[in-house]
């Protein structure tokens, strides 16, 4: 039973990532990004003329974000195991994952408001969809600590049958650098570093769901890992020490 | 065998040094290619960028182009070329247990890789000063970008040769370390290849 659930947990993950892309794509349609150099009254404009669409997908994201903490919790039992005990990195990665589901449901509140009034001053609504986008795009760093420090315990695992393979440390480490340019939205209105451009928007995006998928079947092996250590320990009569 | 016995066997063929060319082996774990590849395919993605920007507005590019400063573009593949040249002789080094000697290798490369850094400094302020900012133009807004981004994995390349010099005082390395070493080196090659890449692409291609 703990296993099918922690594996439910693991592709909870995968399916929060195709519902993200269902949600901010199709019905909402605010991917792809609208243009941060566009005036107040060309972006009032797009939340007029979308206002139901867009209230509705992120509306159904405000309130289905936090099923990505499932997710989190696992991969912050799995930090766990490795550290053994529930020492500094299992911990920052529990206070991180706390602050995940909130990066798209809190994202998502601003673009609500700024539809739910499409006739109000324009200039409002175009800081109302500013904030959407800082935060959406912008506010990379909980999520890059995570992988950092997940890329830690992928390497510093010495048991037999480690809970990740190596590489998939590595993997991390390429996600970590390319997760990293998003950052620099509020710097640019124009270009590849703009919340629409190349190097800020879609390459994240791409290497993001990349590592969602990645994640989630690692870590439904890394259940299975544990599940026959849990076996031999069992058979063995050798008891987890309580953390 | 047992999971023990195969990574011990790993672990050894990892250990071996490619002494006979038909013995071929890759450098570092295997792994460290997934990140090496991803990195370089993504870089592929930024150029292709580029190079679709500048289709759309050659004049205006080969123009800006040739305000930039070739000669310390340059001096700056030149120190990257020998910072390279450092870290191979530097691992030779390792494999043959001559720590000092790799202190002193790695240290020139961590000079060149610091001295790489001053002078993009002194680009870029050079640069601001006489007014040329990200904002004038899409050439400025990809020459600070990529540059930037650059000098982001250069940094990352400095630590990575700071850990490369704290593991000479080691007088035998484990396969692991070796491995973590390697792979630390193939970064460094990677960051001067990138270079290699991107300075032709900005300062010289008209």
């Amino acid at each position: 039973m703990h296993v099918k659930i922690e594996k439910a947990a693991a592709w909870l993950g995968l399916a929060m990532l195709g519902a993200f892309l269902v949600m901010f794509w199709i019905i909402a349609g605010v991917i792809p990004p609208m243009d941060p150099s566009d005036t107040a009254e060309q972006i009032a404009a797009i939340y007029s003329e979308n206002e139901l669409r867009i209230r509705i997908g992120l509306a159904l994201m405000i309130l289905s974000a936090f099923l990505f903490a499932p997710f989190f919790a696992l991969l912050s039992r799995q930090v766990r195991r490795i550290e053994g005990y529930w020492g500094v990195m299992s911990l920052t990665q529990i206070l991180l994952s706390v602050t995940f589901p909130f990066g798209f449901s809190l994202c998502a509140i601003f673009a609500v408001t700024a539809a739910y009034r499409p006739d109000r001053n324009p200039d409002v609504t175009q800081a109302l969809n500013d904030i959407f986008w800082f935060i959406f795009v912008g506010l990379v760093g909980p999520l890059i600590t995570q992988v950092v420090i997940l890329t830690f315990c992928v390497f510093i695992d010495r048991r037999t049958v480690p809970s990740f393979p190596r590489w998939y440390g590595y993997f991390n480490i390429w996600y970590a650098i390319l997760g990293v340019p998003g950052c620099a939205v509020f710097l640019f209105k124009d270009g590849p570093l703009a919340w629409d451009g190349m190097f800020a928007f879609w390459i994240p995006l791409t290497v993001f769901s990349i590592w969602m998928v990645v994640t989630t079947v690692m870590l439904s092996k890394a259940v299975d890992v544990e599940a026959a250590e849990r076996s031999v320990n069992a058979a063995e009569r050798i008891w987890e020490p309580a953390a | 065998m047992n999971p023990t016995a195969t990574r011990q066997a790993a672990a050894a063929d990892l250990a071996t040094p490619s002494a006979t060319p038909g013995d071929r082996r890759i450098p570092g774990e295997a792994g460290t290619w997934i990140f090496l590849f991803g990195d370089m395919l993504v870089f592929g993605v930024f150029f292709a960028t580029f190079m679709y920007e500048r289709g759309l507005a050659p004049d205006l590019f080969d123009e800006s182009r040739q305000t930039l400063s070739t000669s310390i573009g340059l001096a700056n593949t030149l120190i990257l070329l020998t910072s390279s040249l450092f870290v191979v002789t530097a691992i030779r080094a390792i494999r043959s247990s001559e720590r000092l000697a790799a202190r002193w290798l790695l240290a020139g490369a961590l000079v060149c890789g610091l001295a790489f850094v001053g002078l993009k400094a002194v680009e870029y302020t050079a640069k601001v000063y006489e007014g040329y900012t990200p904002d004038q133009n899409t050439f400025y807004l990809y020459y600070f970008i990529l540059t930037g981004l650059h000098l982001f994995h250069v940094l990352i390349g400095i630590v990575v040769l700071v850990t490369l010099l704290t593991q000479t005082r080691h007088a035998e390395l484990s396969a692991t370390r070796m491995a973590l070493v390697e792979g630390g080196a193939c970064f460094w090659h990677l960051v001067d290849l990138l270079w290699i890449v991107l300075f032709p692409l900005l300062y010289l291609v008209s």
